[in-house]
C-alpha cells in the first residue's frame, strides 16, 4: 500500500512538474488560411510576442483547404498537450458550422484567448455621395435591385451582414460575392460597387486618403486608429439588431490539461498586452485587445445564435 | 518622381541592400529551379528573418526573390519538362524539345535574356505610365477578366499538334478538374464525393507537379526501360548572341508588352499572360508549325511574359494595395509588419521605400541576368547526370511542393494520381498542356463571367459596353474563324494528297 502511494505521488509529481515546465519545446500555431491574407498577416504579427513571452521557438504553419476546415481539423486531431495550437477568427468556426455541415464544432475546442477584435464595416466610394449607411438604404429601397452590396464570399461575415441589412432594414441590395477580399477591395476603389461590406481595418488608408468613406459598422469602431470614423453609427444604433465582426485568438485541442491551458493563457495575455504587439496592431489599424477564454468562447455561442437567425429569416430560400 | 527614383537607387546601392538584393535574386534562381517550390513559400519562409531588418532591406530581399524565382522556374522547365512556377509551364513547350536536340544552352540562354528584357521593359513601361497601371488595374472589371481568360483558352488550337479533337478533350478535362470542389460564387460543392480535403479542389501546385513533374518521371521510366535515348548526349553550350535575341523582337515585343498589362489586371498574373504571349507570337509566326518542337520564340514569349509582369503587379501593390498574385499579397503583409501602411497613402508615407523597391526590382533584373548566365553550365552539367540519378531529386521536390501547398498530405497524392492520368493521357496523345490550360484558365473565367453577370444584372451586353471588351471579342471572334478555315484547309489539303 505505502509503495503504491509513493507510486501515484511520484507520477502526480511528474505530471505536475511537466506542466510546470511548460512550454519546454517549440509551439506551433497552425493559420488555416494562405500567407498573406489578413488571419495570416495578424499571425505574423503577434507570433514574436508570443514566443517572447512563451520563452520558446513558436512556428506558424499554413494549412489551408476545405474553406478554412483543413487546418481547424488538423488542430482537433492534434495531441492536446498545448504545443499544437490554432490562431484563427471567430467567424470561421460559426460560418462553417452554420452553413456547412463539418466534423467539429464550438465545444471541439478549448479556448485560451481573444487579442484582435476588428468590426465588419461598411464603404462607399466617396463618388457614390452617400452621407451614411441609411442614406444608401433608402436609396436602394427606391431601385430595388440596383445597388451592389458587395461582399467577399457567399456565407461568410460579410455575406451575413448584408442580409441583415437587406432583412431587418428593408433593403434592396443585389447582395455580389467577388471571392476574396483583394477582388473586392479593387471593386469598392474602382467605384464598381455601390457599397461594401468587409472586416476592417481593409482599405484604411483609400479611407484615411477621403477615398472612400466609412458609412456603417457591425460593431464598435471605438480601438479603430483612425479617429474621424470612431462614432460611425453601429447596427445596432440604426435599429439593425445585428453585431458582426470577427475576433481573432487561439485555440488548443478538446481535453488540453488544466495546468496548461493556464499557462497559455497567461503567455497570451502577456503577448496580447505587449508594447511589441501593440506596435503592430495599432499600425494594422486596431489596438488589440484581451478576452479572455471565456469571453472568447462566448463570442463564438453569441455568433452562432446571431448567424442561424438571420440564416432562418433572410438566407433560408 | 524621378527625384525619388534616384534616391531609391541610391539606397539600393548600399552595400548591404545590394548585397541583401543580390542574395534574394540567387535563392529565388535557386528555389524556382526546384520542380513545385514557388516565389510565395520562399517570401514566407525569408519573412521572419526580415524582422530585423528596416522596411527597404527586408522587401529587397522579396523582391529579389519574386524576381529570380520567375526565371529559375523555367530552367527546370527546358532541362525536365517540370516547370519550377506555374508561370514557367509555358516555356516547357518549346524549351524542353531544345534540350532534347542538345540544345540546352542555347534554351536557357534564349530563356534569361527573354526574362532580362522582359523585366526591363516591363520596369519602363511601369516606372513611365504608374498612374496608367493603376488605372488598368483598377478599372480592369471581372467582363475583362473573363474575355482575357477566354482568349488565352481559344489559342489553345496553339498548342495541339496533332488532333484538334484530343486537344479539345484535353482541355474538357482540365476544364472539369478546375471545377472541383466549393465554388467561388454560390459555394455549391461540385464533385467532392464528401470528402473534405477536395472542398478546395484540386491543388493547382499538386495539378502542376502531377501533370508535368510525376508524368514526366514516369514518362522517362518508361523510356529507360527501352534503353531509348532520353536527352541528347551530347550538349553544346553555345549561348546565343545578343544580335540572335533582338532579331527575335516580335516574340520579345510580344511578351514585354502582354507581361506589363497583364500583370496589371489582377487575377490573370504571369500564369495567364505566358500563354497569351505564346499564343499570339505562335499565331502571328509564319512557321506555326515549328511551334512546340522547339523554336526558340516559344521559349522568349514566355519568359518575357513572365517576368514583364513583375513591374505590372508591382505597381498596383505600391500605389492601391492590391496584390497582383500570391507573393505580391505576402509583401503587403510585410509592409505592415514593417510598420508601414500599404495602400493608396504609401507614396505619400513610405515614398522612399516604394522608391527602393522600384529601384530594386530593376537591378534584381540586373543581378538575375548575370547569375543565370553565369549559371547555365551548371544547370546543363546537372541535366548531363544520368536519368536515374536526378529522378529521386525530381520526385522529392515535386512531392516537397505539393505538400508545402497546403501544408497536408493530400497535395501529394493528387499529383502521383494525376501524374499517373497525365501519362496515360499524354500516351493516348491527349496533350497534357491542355488539361494544365484548363486548370489554369477555366476557374479564371468561370467565376469572372459569373460574377461580371451578376453585376450587371444579367446583361450580357456588359461584355461589348467598353471599347476594350469590343476589341477582345473581335480577337476571339477571328481566332475562332481562323482556326476553323485552317481546320479546313488541313482536310482538303490532306483529301488531295490521299488522291
Amino acid at each position: 500500500m505505502r509503495f503504491f502511494i509513493i507510486f501515484l505521488a511520484t507520477i502526480g509529481f511528474m505530471v505536475q512538474s511537466s506542466f510546470a515546465a511548460f512550454p519546454d519545446k517549440t509551439i506551433r500555431l497552425i493559420v488555416p488560411w494562405k500567407a498573406g491574407g489578413g488571419t495570416d498577416t495578424i499571425a505574423r504579427g503577434f507570433v514574436g510576442a508570443f514566443a517572447d513571452a512563451a520563452g520558446v521557438d513558436v512556428v506558424i504553419s499554413n494549412v489551408v483547404g476545405g474553406a478554412g476546415s483543413k487546418g481547424v481539423i488538423q488542430v482537433q486531431q492534434a495531441k492536446n498537450d498545448g504545443y499544437t495550437l490554432l490562431l484563427n477568427g471567430t467567424d470561421t468556426i460559426i460560418g462553417l458550422n452554420t452553413f456547412k455541415k463539418m466534423p467539429f464544432t464550438a465545444d471541439s475546442f478549448e479556448y485560451v484567448g481573444g487579442m484582435y477584435t476588428t468590426p465588419t464595416y461598411v464603404l462607399a466610394n466617396k463618388k457614390r455621395g452617400y452621407t451614411s449607411l441609411m442614406d444608401a438604404i433608402e436609396k436602394s429601397k427606391k431601385r430595388p435591385g440596383e445597388l451592389i452590396a458587395g461582399v467577399a464570399a457567399k456565407y461568410n461575415a460579410h455575406d451575413v451582414m448584408a442580409h441583415a441589412i437587406n432583412g431587418y432594414a428593408g433593403a434592396k441590395f443585389r447582395i455580389v460575392a467577388f471571392g476574396g477580399g483583394a477582388n473586392l477591395k479593387k471593386a469598392v476603389l474602382g467605384n464598381e460597387i455601390d457599397i461594401c461590406i468587409i472586416h476592417a481595418p481593409v482599405a484604411l488608408a483609400a479611407v484615411k486618403e477621403g477615398i472612400l468613406d466609412v458609412i456603417g459598422t457591425g460593431g464598435s469602431l471605438k480601438n479603430i486608429t483612425h479617429p474621424p470614423v470612431k462614432n460611425i453609427k453601429t447596427l445596432k444604433e440604426l435599429n439593425i439588431p445585428a453585431e458582426i465582426g470577427v475576433t481573432r485568438g487561439l485555440y488548443a485541442p478538446k481535453g488540453t490539461p488544466k495546468a496548461v491551458m493556464e499557462k497559455l493563457s497567461q503567455i497570451m495575455e502577456k503577448a496580447a498586452k505587449s508594447a511589441k504587439f501593440n506596435k503592430f496592431g495599432n499600425n494594422f489599424g486596431f489596438s488589440p485587445v484581451w478576452l479572455t477564454g471565456k469571453q472568447f468562447r462566448a463570442l463564438h455561442d453569441d455568433g452562432m445564435g446571431q448567424y442561424a437567425d438571420i440564416k432562418a429569416k433572410f438566407m433560408s430560400k | 518622381m524621378f527625384e525619388g527614383l534616384i534616391g531609391g537607387f541610391y539606397e539600393c546601392l548600399q552595400p548591404l541592400n545590394l548585397l541583401l538584393l543580390f542574395l534574394g535574386t540567387f535563392l529565388g534562381l535557386l528555389v524556382g529551379a526546384l520542380p513545385g517550390l514557388s516565389s510565395p513559400m520562399a517570401i514566407i519562409i525569408l519573412l521572419p528573418v526580415t524582422y530585423s531588418l528596416d522596411p527597404l532591406p527586408a522587401l529587397l530581399v522579396m523582391i529579389g526573390v519574386y524576381v529570380g524565382t520567375k526565371l529559375g522556374g523555367s530552367f527546370a522547365a527546358i532541362l525536365l519538362r517540370t516547370p519550377g512556377t506555374p508561370a514557367s509551364a509555358c516555356t516547357a513547350l518549346d524549351g524542353f524539345p531544345m534540350a532534347e536536340r542538345g540544345e540546352a544552352g542555347l534554351a536557357l540562354g534564349y530563356a534569361t535574356y527573354g526574362s532580362f528584357v522582359g523585366g526591363l521593359s516591363s520596369w519602363i513601361i511601369a516606372v513611365t505610365f504608374i498612374p496608367v497601371i493603376s488605372a488598368i488595374a483598377l478599372k480592369s472589371s471581372n467582363a475583362d477578366v473573363a474575355l482575357i481568360g477566354i482568349m488565352g483558352l481559344v489559342m489553345v488550337s496553339a498548342f495541339t499538334r496533332g488532333s484538334m479533337l484530343k486537344g479539345f478533350i484535353g482541355v474538357c478535362v482540365g476544364l472539369l478538374i478546375g471545377c472541383m470542389g466549393m465554388d467561388r460564387v454560390d459555394t455549391i460543392e461540385r464533385f467532392t464525393f464528401g470528402s473534405l480535403d477536395l472542398l478546395t479542389g484540386v491543388p493547382f501546385a499538386a495539378a502542376l507537379v502531377g501533370l508535368f513533374g510525376f508524368a514526366v518521371v514516369i514518362s522517362d521510366l518508361s523510356l529507360m526501360k527501352s534503353k531509348s535515348e532520353l536527352v541528347a548526349t551530347k550538349f553544346r553550350i553555345k549561348l546565343p548572341t545578343f544580335k540572335q535575341f533582338f532579331s527575335r523582337w516580335k516574340a520579345w515585343g510580344t511578351g514585354s508588352f502582354m507581361g506589363a498589362i497583364v500583370g496589371a489586371v489582377p487575377g490573370v498574373g504571369a500564369d495567364g499572360a505566358t500563354w497569351l504571349a505564346y499564343g499570339t507570337v505562335k499565331n502571328n509566326s509564319k512557321k506555326p508549325e515549328e511551334f512546340g518542337l522547339g523554336n526558340p520564340d516559344g521559349v522568349i514569349a514566355p519568359e518575357t511574359a513572365n517576368n514583364g509582369t513583375t513591374g505590372g503587379a508591382m505597381v498596383p501593390m505600391l500605389t492601391l494595395g492590391i496584390p497582383g498574385d500570391a507573393s505580391t499579397a505576402i509583401m503587403i503583409g510585410a509592409l505592415y509588419l514593417h510598420g508601414l501602411q500599404p495602400g493608396v497613402t504609401l507614396m505619400k508615407t513610405g515614398g522612399d521605400v516604394v522608391y527602393g523597391i522600384l529601384a530594386g526590382l530593376l537591378l534584381a533584373g540586373i543581378f538575375m541576368f548575370l547569375i543565370a548566365m553565369g549559371a547555365i553550365r551548371f544547370f546543363v552539367y546537372v541535366l548531363r547526370q544520368h536519368r536515374s540519378l536526378l529522378f529521386p531529386f525530381v520526385m522529392i521536390f515535386a512531392s516537397l511542393g505539393a505538400f508545402a501547398s497546403y501544408g497536408t498530405i493530400f497535395p501529394v497524392f493528387a499529383a502521383i494520381f494525376l501524374g499517373v492520368f497525365g501519362f496515360i493521357m499524354e500516351e493516348r496523345g491527349f496533350p497534357v498542356v491542355t488539361i494544365v490550360l484548363g486548370v489554369i484558365l477555366g476557374p479564371i473565367i468561370e467565376f469572372n463571367t459569373r460574377t461580371a453577370l451578376m453585376l450587371s444584372g444579367g446583361d450580357w451586353t456588359t461584355f461589348i459596353s467598353t471599347w476594350p471588351r469590343v476589341i477582345f471579342i473581335i480577337i476571339i471572334v477571328f481566332l475562332v474563324v481562323n482556326e476553323i478555315r485552317q481546320g479546313f484547309t488541313r482536310q482538303a489539303m490532306a483529301k488531295n494528297l490521299t488522291l
